[in-house]
């Protein structure tokens, strides 16, 4: 692996995280704002900086590093997220997005960005701190307090600034890889030792000795403006198995003599070191050891070794809350790790393997046909089983490839956000069946014409806030995007409580623009499909989102080249609703094998309505239209519509037998539309992969793609939706011609 | 035989980058997404070091290298720790739990190798 393939990996890392952050950011501006959230977003903040220092993007690393820095505050607690830093975070989370998306020379030569940032990191200034800065505050803060203890304490201790630490390790302390003299080390970075006392007293003779073992034990003098968690946390890691005593400067002479009468030294020896560290003075050393043998003061005291955490809560310096509220805290991890189980792959490798098992199944249909020959019952039953495996394994191989439409419509929550702050109108968008899974390609390709739509939605369809008040709306605008499944194909719709389409408008506008004859009548459906016509925008103005007249006819190419189709339901003063009805997979599908003049048609199973026998319906009036139980139903003959002429190698006798061809009627329906595919033979359901065609066949209508059969003939796919269409404008068209003939025919 | 080391870090590039980097050098590499991974990764087998982030969702690097040193067949074996905190106490930290080196990122891959190869 190149380097530069790792540099793919941090591009990928990256907006995996920049998503993280948008999302955190969007629950924090709702309200939501919670340590976790926070501790997520400064993560991916630091990730962000610290892989792409690695790979010297140093544009990268020096904006990150003030985001990150402000978020490491607010986590901390020294700054709370309110709303104008929230906004400024968005902006910096797209700042940073921009920065990923240009190496460090594009960045260098980009005088726009650098200002952009410049601007972004001057907002952020009131947020952020140098570290002297903070430093000193706490330093300050920290004084504060420690002045308050020394005052109170000071009548009864002589050395008033130092704390007291006895430290007795664990003897395998050194084999754990632990160092005692690291610990006395960054004590010196907390405070001036003032004193050290090495214990040597368990020591033992040369026979029993250990040179692995721990020996000393330590009394030190500490004069430190650390609070009593940061000494402690020196010892975090030896804490469980050692017996540490920490005394706060302001702790009394019997603290001491509670001390002493702990550890396993002699008490007067102590007492002598503890004169020695200043923690004591001879005199109260004295007067205290005297009354100690009076009044057995520690008599009910477990001389057991304390553990640490023990004596602290003892000392009330953790409260039991602190500590569930940790342990709580450390269960909802392990949850979450559970959930986090997912290994990520190449998407390669996945279509790749996606693309052999397509193999598998034609060969798989291959061997069905070929043991049919045989008539071998035992290798038809044996095939059989292989098929339904074959299945199985297609099942789940197109599974690996499906992802929740979840993250796509995620995604709206920051463009409304911020489209409803730029139009200045209020917009909640609900979000339904988030984990109705899609084929990943379509969902890549899906976020275009969403987005489009949504806008428009926001643009054109929402109303502006007095507008609602003057018809009685609320003043919060509806916006909904929901999936779901429907008859084999997936639905995505994207619902607004606004003005709905202007029917009268459209009409005058497609006049104007040339679009349709004045005189043509259009059912509302025609009506509302008109603003897909390239060119057209009904808004007056032309706002900075949409109504430039480009979109909605990219949109609708867009879902057709995913073998979809785009609804409109609009009511007027009510809202509107677009639905994008969309295939389940691209790769593989259930088809239905059709047959006209010696040619292979697949029909998408998921199309199909029934068939029907041609000659049995009559056909009207020569329009290739046909009445189906009260209902008119245009129809294609495949043969004509591709212009087929029987292979060569049919012979004579068969091409004599087919001859008068008794036509079969295929049912097929795409949305609201049905229409009927005359061929010649049914074949059956087939399972069949679909293999796209080359580019020189894009401009050919009706055709899909293209698919190999078991006996190694080619089928065309056909385009269902495409077909429907083309029937029914032929229709129209006939309609039209035999109502201009007519009179003529008189 | 080649020596194997456990590299621990959330960050996919940071992994894979250290990663090439050792065996580049000859090393076999382990890799483990947080401390948990890494703790499961461990799974008894010999590793000559541990290479590990400080700051990694589940379980961070120190809390990690904390469990590590509990170990009996691990406790002798170095550690150096990533961050990009380059502060004092943090290093003090580390090496108050046996982390023998501190990695400030971004470092050269040659700084890497030349500290791995001191401790293995």
């Amino acid at each position: 692996m190149s380097l530069d393939a790792v540099l793919q990996t941090f591009y990928v890392e990256a907006q995996e995280h920049l998503e993280l952050m948008e999302n955190v950011l969007l629950k924090i501006d709702e309200g939501e704002c919670n340590d976790e959230l926070l501790n997520e977003i400064f993560r991916s903040a630091h990730t962000i900086k610290g892989s792409a220092g690695i790979f010297g993007l140093d544009h990268i690393v020096n904006f990150t590093h003030v985001v990150e820095n402000v978020l490491d505050r607010a986590r901390d607690n020294e700054i709370t997220l309110e709303k104008s830093l929230v906004d400024i975070l968005f902006n910096c989370r797209d700042h940073i997005q921009k920065l990923v998306s240009v190496n460090l020379e594009e960045f260098n030569a980009q005088s726009e960005l650098q200002n952009i940032g410049k601007d972004l990191l001057e907002a952020l200034s009131p947020w952020t701190s140098s570290d002297e800065e903070s430093g000193s505050t706490q330093n300050s803060q920290n004084l504060e307090t420690e002045n308050k203890e020394t005052s109170s304490a000071e009548l009864e201790n002589e050395n008033d600034n130092c704390w007291h630490i006895s430290l007795r390790l664990s003897a395998d302390c050194l084999k754990n890889g632990m160092d005692p003299l690291s610990f006395i080390k960054f004590l010196t970075s907390l405070g001036e030792i003032k004193h050290i006392e090495t214990l040597i007293d368990n020591f033992p003779n040369t026979k029993n000795y250990d040179a692995e073992a721990l020996y000393f034990a330590y009394e030190i003098a500490l004069q430190s403006e650390a609070s009593l968690e940061e000494i402690e946390n020196t010892f975090m890691f030896v804490q469980d198995d050692s017996n540490i005593t920490i005394l706060p400067p302001s702790a009394k002479v019997d603290d001491y003599l509670h001390l002493i009468e702990k550890l396993p030294e002699e008490n007067q020896r102590l007492g002598d070191i503890l004169v020695n560290c200043g923690s004591l003075t001879k005199h109260s050393l004295e007067q205290a050891l005297a009354s100690q043998s009076h009044e057995n003061i520690n008599a009910e005291e477990p001389k057991s070794n304390h553990k640490l955490g023990e004596l602290l809560t003892e000392q009330h310096k953790v409260s039991k809350e602190v500590i569930n509220a940790a342990l709580t805290k450390q269960q909802q991890n392990k949850s979450k790790a559970s959930e986090g189980k997912q290994i990520r792959i190449d998407s390669n490798r996945l279509d790749h393997l996606i693309n052999l098992i397509g193999e598998l199944v034609i060969n798989q249909q291959r061997i069905e046909l070929l043991s049919k020959k045989t008539n071998n019952p035992v290798l038809i039953e044996a095939v059989d089983d292989f098929d339904n495996f074959t299945n199985q394994i297609r099942d789940a191989a197109l599974n690996l490839r499906m992802v929740p439409i979840g993250g796509t419509f995620q995604r709206f929550k920051r463009l409304v956000r911020d489209t409803a702050q730029e139009l200045g109108k209020e917009v909640e968008l609900t979000i339904e069946g988030a984990d109705t899974e899609l084929d990943r390609l379509m969902v890549e390709k899906l976020g275009d014409p969403l987005t489009h739509i949504v806008r428009n939605a926001m643009d054109h369809g929402l109303e502006s806030i007095e507008d609602r008040t003057a018809v009685d709306k609320d003043i919060k605008g509806q916006l909904k995007l929901s999936a779901y499944h429907e008859a084999g194909h997936i639905v995505i719709a994207i619902s607004d409580d606004g003005n709905g389409i202007n029917k009268e408008r459209v009409r005058e506008k497609a006049i104007e623009k040339g679009i349709i004859n004045p005189e043509s009548q259009l059912s509302d459906n025609e009506l509302n499909h008109l603003i897909f016509h390239p060119g057209f925008s009904t808004a007056a103005a032309v706002t900075n989102l949409s109504g430039r007249g480009v979109g909605m006819d990219v949109v609708k190419r867009n879902v057709e080249a995913l073998q979809g189709s785009i609804d409109i339901d609009s009511k007027e003063g009510i809202g509107s609703e677009f639905k994008i009805r969309l295939p389940l997979t691209l790769a593989i599908i259930d088809g239905f094998h059709v047959e006209a003049k010696s040619t292979h048609f697949i029909i998408p199973q998921a199309t199909i309505i029934e068939c029907i026998d041609l000659a049995n319906h009559e056909d009207i009036k020569g329009r290739h239209c046909i009445n189906l139980r009260g209902d008119m139903i245009p129809y294609l003959n495949m043969t004509e519509i591709f212009n087929l002429t029987p292979s060569l190698d049919v012979s004579v006798a068969d091409a004599l037998a087919q001859t008068p061809t008794k036509k079969e009627l295929v049912i097929v329906q795409f949305g609201n539309d049905v229409a009927g595919i005359a061929v010649d033979k049914l074949h059956g359901e087939i399972q069949t992969v679909v293999k796209p065609l080359g580019p020189i066949f894009k401009a050919l209508k009706g055709i899909g793609g293209s698919s190999l059969l078991g006996n190694g003939d080619i089928a065309f796919i056909l385009d269902i939706p495409q077909l429907i269409e083309l029937a029914i404008t032929n229709e129209a068209n006939n309609k039209a011609d035999a109502i201009n003939i007519s009179p003529n025919e008189k | 035989m080649s020596k194997t080391i456990l590299i621990v870090d959330d960050s996919a590039s940071i992994r894979q980058v250290v990663s090439i980097t050792l065996k580049g050098a000859g090393y076999e590499v382990v890799e483990a997404v947080d401390g948990k991974d890494g703790l499961s990764k461990l799974d008894g087998k010999k590793f000559h070091l541990i290479v590990s982030d400080v700051n990694m969702p589940n379980m961070g690097g120190i809390d990690m290298v904390k469990a590590i040193k509990q170990m009996p067949a691990y406790k002798f074996t170095p550690v150096i720790m990533l961050t990009t905190e380059a502060s004092d106490d943090m290093k003090q930290q580390g090496k108050a739990i046996g982390a023998k080196a501190w990695m400030v990122k971004p470092f050269k891959p040659e700084q890497m190798i030349q500290a791995v190869s001191m401790l293995t």
